[in-house]
């Protein structure tokens, strides 16, 4: 796997900028933090620029064969949204797999509900597809998966 | 001051490519303070669920840490300008291959009169490159290129401006 530290900074003029390297494969999140703040003081001394922040990525091969269908389009994409009635989030999937969205209705081939979705036997996988994570505000998600919607870019 | 990765959810992106190759995303975000192992036990849980959704193929995932800055932005010099960097080439592999950083905004102190050259030996260079081939990353391991081959010396330094093949 890749893994790379970025430090980004900011001139007198707003303009953001960035550097980064690659870190040795064993390197945990810890160790990158502190390598970082190693760095840091160093940075600080040669360049003017102010620090605003630094981000540690770890890319790793997808390792995924299978065919891709030719109805495989990216421009359409599955919003789902997870809800209590007063808080929402979303996750966006590209390319959903055909058949989740009703088939019926004003909104077929539009919306996902969990009755459509279960006809689909994927009910479960859009469930459990947020356990463990959290929203973009480090939040836990709101509720069960409520409803989706299908959109696609023309 | 110094960084900080408390409080800052890490996220999870999941890159896939349709039949005719254009890119989809997926991002979503794991709670903060969940180190690389967990985070890696994690992705080949939820990998099975998110393949059965999408038709793409999925090509790569990134995990990403971001470490917050948490000293108030200090008084930015009129001075500072992005566009002038000191280029910092970098021996791979004792001389087998070179990597190339570009610290933006280069104080002065480093510069010589009349030349675009720095010398490596600059104390303040000199501690930034320690660092790099030295590293804190565990025994001897300083940061490397993009194939994993360690980062063995400081070969030139030099003062660009706009692009690091740019000079003076």
């Amino acid at each position: 796997m890749l893994k790379r530290l970025t430090l980004f900074l900011v001139d007198n003029n707003g303009r953001p900028t960035q550097f980064g390297m690659f870190l040795p494969d064993a390197t945990g999140e810890a160790a990158a933090l502190a390598f970082a703040n190693a760095l840091r003081p160093a940075v600080l001394a040669l360049s003017s620029a102010r620090i605003t922040g630094a981000e540690f990525r770890i890319t790793l091969a997808g390792a995924d064969t299978r065919a891709i269908p030719a109805g495989a389009d990216s421009r359409r994409s599955l919003t789902l949204f997870y809800s209590t009635g007063s808080e929402t989030a979303r996750l966006v999937i590209p390319s959903p797999v055909p058949g989740l969205a009703e088939t019926v209705g004003p909104f077929a081939g539009y919306r996902v509900t969990r009755e459509s979705a279960a006809a689909a036997g994927l009910l479960a996988e859009l469930d459990a597809i947020t356990v463990g994570t959290v929203t973009e505000a480090g939040e836990p998600w709101p509720g069960p998966f409520s409803v989706g919607t299908i959109d696609e870019v023309v | 001051m110094a960084f900080t990765g408390v409080n800052t959810p890490p996220s999870l992106t999941l890159s896939t490519v349709d039949n005719n190759r254009r890119p989809g995303l997926t991002s979503m975000y794991l709670p903060s303070g969940t180190d690389e192992a967990t985070t890696l036990s994690f992705l080949n849980l939820i990998r099975d669920e998110y393949l059965a959704l999408t038709q793409n193929r999925l090509i790569r995932a990134n995990v990403t840490y971001g470490f917050r800055e948490d000293a108030p932005l200090a008084v930015i010099p009129k001075s500072a300008e992005s566009e002038r960097k000191l280029v910092l080439i970098f021996d791979v592999d004792n001389g087998r291959g070179i990597v190339t950083q570009e610290i933006p905004s280069v104080v002065f102190d480093v510069e010589a009169d009349n030349t675009d050259e720095v010398d490596p030996a600059q104390p303040l260079v000199a501690a930034y490159a320690n660092l790099i081939v030295q590293g804190a990353i565990g025994a001897n391991n300083g940061v490397v290129n993009q194939y994993g081959l360690q980062i063995t010396g400081l070969r030139r330094a030099f003062i660009a401006h706009n692009s690091s093949n740019r000079r003076r």
